[in-house]
């Protein structure tokens, strides 16, 4: 086996925190080799790194038996790595032409520009307008381009970063093909995740990262999921906690009625959404990214009107955030970005546990003692290390910043609770805790929306399940009388065209 | 009436227009490339005074004016540099540089006119002056409106359309814009974001330079503390107004030198206007022209933002 | 571990002030002074008597109350780089109410001439926060044309309708009755300077102990995390430009009240470039403002006496502020505090080795 790329002894640090810590790592020619790892392991450091992204403190690069340090992206691809982030780094202002061209093809001249796209597609597949504006494509295809635009360099090795959370099931099988085509012609394919049966599909080695070191490396012919996951965590992982038996849900909390929602340039973002989530259950609706998460969520968190239909909390319409701060507000509201939307990232968290329509104070000041004890007792309880109200959420992890925000939304004793991608970028502990946290509030007899784009969370704590798709909401059904593969199925819109077709 | 009937239809006033423009444009014209690669360069009046104090002194001391360009281009460009560092390479807020350096030229100058000349004034020094441009001058109107410039107008007339098209149909202006929209994808296509924004501000700081030395060679041959009259805000305008677009700054800026030979000439006329009300006509036009234009404009979208790897 | 904790702010602020002093020095260096001497007569000049004192105190409070404002705007994440106007406005209310009612007692006429030049300077500096707030136009454009368009207005009424008639010929108003002229108490202490301490106060209180502070501080650090905690952005927007300008407008009928007694078109000599300097270096905090406000008043109070004995320009306390605010930046880079953390692990690893 002659290895393609060879990274050793690579430190990095930020700060206090260690990225890597002396990892090596061999990819052979022709092979998809999988990097895995908990959110936070330092798998994209070290892909950033052999990327020219970012420089380490320590340590070799090898590509193709020449030794290279590349200080940028321009270095590593020269040196042949390419690499395609999660969030695709395209330009959304720009045409696809103008993208490639960033990328050096064509001399920038817009006809050159278009000749160029035309030469790298008669050899790469690419369904798309090159005139098209970045931004106006779905985000599958953005990752597409950014994939083609890498090849079209030429590149011997080429990085996938989390390549699977913004597609469907059905993308995902697109994806795979494409890189077995990649490895079948000598090239490798190092590809980032956190999913094992990814890893058990489409690679043909794994090496497993965690706290930043490697902790070994297998052909994934010769480790069950078992071990691979327990070689991930560090720790055998116990079964998931029984639920509590699904029980007859309560009164409805929230209801949308014919709900619909339309963007800035007139498109329809919600299409006549009915929705209904009662006392005592948790409804989970599913879906790819981009098809009216945001409008939703936005419209249940009061941040935004719907242009028709109506929204109902406990019978009475949903006041808008700005009318709060009147009376007390009973709806704990989970933001997707806990960094920018749910948190002042860089103000003391005694602040943050107080930043919200439930702000007050008792003659106009506040008394800092108070809030400062009253901050410390909220951290203990819900487990926030450090429990020190001064300090702010940027110094904590992924997993306490989101306690930090259970706890300001829980505070209230609210009767209802809207979550979006609650889990999303937290280790498997850290998710275990939130997704416990919402049951056993769905087990106090709140009523529990959450709005997840990651699949196996819907399916495991949804009573309800329910998929969006194109802004249309199938009514969420029990869990237990759907499968997962309906569910890929509705993400991908095909219940529809087959509905579609049998209506003909 | 008609006093003011006359004013709006003479020649000179559009060529006055013309005139109280090209500083104004020059300076959107720099920005323009600044706010392209995502910096906003808010010390454009630190810039320009420098450029303007620079000229009277060069043409001071050598008696030339070209000297007085160079010096001028040189001091702005000088100030360009540390904005440059100090937003580019270490990240810091933009707009508080930008602010630091309107500060600091106002004073720098202030300090060097006492410093250098007797009596702590700046002297009258030798300037551009107008000529007719071959075969047109005598034409009616537009004559003595367009043709009776000095140099400096046909050369802002060329550099808007260089910028134009280095910007917009080049690769290289491609990759500028690039960095103002996101300079991460940028650099992870190999592009290097740090050098072609030190190259927006190192022309930015140039062009507002220019306009600085127009406003002491070109108008006022002298130099008197803070001449630049917030001009270079003004400009700031002028970017959104004209859609961070080369060519479009060439009508927004020409909007503002209207109004200001406008009120010049009501001034300076029999009309019974408050001439220091006329004077206060070019910061209100922007106001209103500004709260016309902004709410469909659409600037890049990494426009401020620090941006430093790891 | 709480000591390492304030290295860093502590050496980002001893390099502030060294670099500060250093540019100071080449300045004073190219003036051809002699730097002993004329940090002597400086000094001197800014605390060297009780009248000294007086005249720093005085020149102070403009200053730092229109930084107080700039600080308040700034936490919201706003540039109030309109502070000259706002002081012009202001001191035109105060004026306009000194010269109107002459004979009402000095225990009403004071307070109602200042709260008339405090509401001017609000109207002003409400102005930009509503065309920020309903139309999204930038303050920083907005504030510097008000400025000018205020100093155009003031020019034109102390040229025309409002100048002094019996007057040499300066562009001046009347000058106001000693009635709305602000005392000064046991020769010392200006009036103002006690008026500065408590809107400092007010504006400590105001940021660190109530909801609004937590909401203007939450909007200045994220929009988009207030945006989802329900706080109105357009209304904190409006609220933090009319304190600044309120602040501001009362630091212009203060000097009027207490130091001036007659408005004219040099009325502010920058003082509102000089506040966004300070608010900046103050880092936006009550106290911090307040510090760096007397220290600015102290150094400008004392270059103004010392220019009889040495000549030195009052143009070196703007370098000096640019000076510092730049460094103030170059300390809370990112770029800057990665060169910095880098250097301080590697001492600190050398030193444990």
């Amino acid at each position: 086996m002659t290895a393609l790329v060879k990274m050793g002894g690579i430190v990095k640090s930020f700060g206090e925190t260690i990225a890597n810590d002396d990892v090596s790592l061999e990819i052979a020619a022709g092979e998809v080799h999988a990097l895995l790892g908990e959110n936070g392991a330092g798998k994209t450091t070290l892909m950033n790194i052999l990327y020219g992204l970012t420089i380490p403190d320590e340590g070799t690069i090898e590509v193709g038996g020449v030794s290279v340090a590349p200080r940028n992206p321009a270095d590593a691809i020269d040196a042949g790595v390419g690499m395609v982030h999660q969030h695709p780094l395209v330009v959304g202002a720009l045409t696809v032409a103008e993208n490639f061209s960033l990328g050096g093809l064509g001399d920038g001249s817009p006809a050159s520009m278009l000749e160029a796209v035309a030469d790298v597609v008669q050899t790469i597949p690419l369904e798309v307008d090159p005139r098209a504006r970045i931004d106006s494509l779905p985000m599958s295809l953005r990752q597409r381009v950014e994939i083609v635009r890498c090849l079209a360099h030429g590149v011997r090795v080429l990085v996938l970063d989390e390549p699977t959370a913004v597609l469907t099931p059905d993308e995902v099988q697109q994806l795979f093909g494409e890189m077995e085509r990649v490895v079948e012609q000598g090239r490798s394919v190092i590809f980032i995740t956190h999913k094992l049966a990814e890893v058990q599909t489409i690679a043909q080695r794994v090496t497993v990262l965690r706290h930043g070191r490697n902790v070994g490396s297998f052909a994934v012919g010769d480790i069950t999921s078992a071990e691979l996951a327990e070689q991930m965590v560090g720790r055998e992982l116990s079964d998931r906690s029984a639920k509590g038996a699904p029980r007859a849900a309560g009164a409805a909390r929230l209801e949308l009625r014919g709900v619909c929602a339309v963007g800035d340039d007139g498109e329809c973002l919600l299409d006549n959404l009915d929705l209904e989530v009662c006392a005592g259950e948790i409804v989970a609706i599913a879906g790819v990214e981009g098809n009216g998460q945001r409008p939703l969520a936005d419209i249940c968190f009061g941040l935004r009107v719907p242009d028709s239909g109506e929204v109902l909390h406990d019978d009475e319409r949903l006041p808008q955030l700005r009318d709060w701060g009147r009376s007390k507000v009973a709806i704990a509201r989970i933001p997707e970005d806990r960094r920018h939307e749910g948190l002042l990232i860089d103000s003391p968290l005694w602040e943050n546990l107080r930043y919200g329509p439930n702000l007050s104070a008792k003659r106009g000041l506040i008394n800092r003692r108070h809030e400062v004890a009253r901050a410390r007792s909220l951290l203990e309880e819900f487990g926030v290390v450090p429990p020190d109200p001064m300090v702010p959420p940027s110094a904590l992890s992924g997993g306490n910043q989101q306690k930090v925000v259970l706890a300001r939304e829980l505070s209230s004793d609210p009767d209802l609770v809207v979550a979006v991608n609650p889990t999303r970028g937290l280790d498997i502990g850290a998710q275990r805790d939130v997704r416990d946290r919402l049951a056993a509030l769905r087990d106090a007899g709140k009523a529990v929306l959450v709005i997840s784009t990651d699949l196996d969370e819907v399916i495991e704590i949804g009573d309800r399940v329910g998929v969006l798709y194109r802004g249309r909401l199938e009514t969420p059904i029990a869990r237990n009388v759907v499968d997962r593969a309906r569910i890929g199925e509705a993400m991908a819109g095909l219940l529809d065209d087959q509905q579609n077709r049998a209506e003909a | 009436m008609s006093d003011l009937f006359d004013i709006v239809t003479s020649a000179t006033l559009y060529a006055a227009a013309i005139r109280l423009a090209l500083p104004i444009f020059l300076a959107a014209l720099g920005e323009t490339f600044a706010e392209r690669a995502g910096l906003v360069n808010v010390g454009l009046e630190g810039m320009m005074l420098m450029g303007a104090f620079g000229a009277v002194l060069g043409s001071d001391v050598t008696g030339s004016a070209l000297a007085g360009v160079a010096i001028g281009l040189l001091l702005a460009v000088l100030v360009a540099a540390v904005q440059g560092f100090v937003s580019i390479n270490l990240g810091g807020d933009q707009i508080v540089c930008g602010i630091a350096l309107n500060i600091g030229a106002l004073g720098i100058t202030a300090f060097l006119v006492r410093a250098i000349w007797e009596g702590g004034n700046a002297p009258q020094v030798a300037g551009f002056s107008a000529f007719d441009f071959p075969l047109v001058a005598n034409a009616p109107f537009v004559g003595v409106a367009v043709f009776q410039q000095g140099i400096f107008v046909y050369v802002a007339l060329v550099l808007a359309l260089i910028s134009w098209w280095a910007l917009m149909k080049t690769g290289w202006g491609l990759r500028m814009r690039g960095c103002g929209e996101d300079p991460l994808a940028c650099e992870s296509l190999g592009i290097p974001v740090k050098r072609l924004r030190w190259q927006a501000m190192l022309i930015c700081g140039a062009c507002a330079g220019l306009g600085g030395v127009f406003l002491a060679l070109g108008q006022l041959l002298t130099f008197s503390d803070g001449m630049s009259g917030g001009r270079g805000f003004i400009a700031l305008a002028v970017v959104i107004i004209a859609r961070w677009s080369p060519m479009l700054a060439i009508p927004s800026a020409l909007l503002f030198g209207a109004v200001e030979a406008f009120a010049l000439r009501v001034q300076s006329s029999d009309l019974d206007v408050p001439p220091e009300l006329m004077l206060a006509l070019p910061y209100v036009a922007t106001i209103i022209v500004y709260a016309i234009v902004v709410g469909r404009s659409n600037p890049p979208a990494a426009l401020g933002r620090s941006y430093v790897r790891q | 571990m709480t000591v390492e904790r304030f290295i860093p702010a502590l050496t980002r602020g001893a390099v502030a002030l060294i670099g500060t002093l250093a540019v100071g020095l080449v300045a004073v260096l190219a003036a051809g002074l002699d730097p002993v001497t004329t940090l002597q007569a400086i000094i001197d000049g800014a605390l060297g008597s009780p009248y000294a004192i007086r005249q720093s105190l005085t020149e102070a409070v403009p200053v730092t109350l229109t930084a107080l404002g700039v600080a308040v705007a700034f936490r919201a994440g706003l540039f109030n780089l309109g502070g000259d106007g706002q002081i012009y406005i202001g001191a035109l209310g105060a004026v306009g109410v000194s010269l109107l009612f002459p004979e009402l007692a000095p225990i009403l006429l004071i307070p109602f001439a200042l709260v008339v030049g405090m509401f001017g300077g609000l109207v002003w500096g409400c102005l930009a926060g509503v065309l920020r707030a309903k139309l999204r136009l930038s303050e920083i454009i907005t504030t510097i044309m008000l400025n000018f368009i205020a100093f155009w207005i003031i020019s034109y009424l102390v040229h025309g309708p409002l100048k002094d008639p019996g007057g040499s010929g300066y562009p001046l108003t009347r000058e106001i009755p000693e009635a709305a002229q602000l005392p000064v108490f046991g020769d010392l202490i200006p009036s103002g300077a006690v008026l500065m301490l408590v809107a400092a106060f007010c504006v400590w209180l105001l940021l660190e102990r109530t909801p609004t502070g937590i909401k203007i501080k939450g909007t200045g650090s994220s929009a988009s995390a207030s945006r989802f905690a329900g706080v109105s952005m357009s209304r904190v927007t409006i609220l933090v430009m009319a304190i600044a300008g309120a602040l501001a407008g009362l630091g212009g009928a203060v000097s009027l009240q207490g130091d001036q007694y007659k408005l004219g078109d040099f009325f502010s000599p920058g003082w509102g470039f000089d506040a966004v300097a300070v608010a900046l270096i103050g880092r936006g905090t009550a106290t911090g403002t307040l510090i760096t406000g007397i220290a600015v008043g102290a150094l400008r109070s004392g270059i103004q006496s010392a220019q009889g004995t040495a000549e030195v320009p009052s143009s070196i306390a703007q370098i000096l502020l640019a000076a510092a605010v730049l460094f103030v930046i170059v300390g809370n880079a990112e770029g800057a505090g990665q060169l910095v953390r880098r250097s301080w692990a590697r001492t600190r690893g050398l030193a444990s080795e």
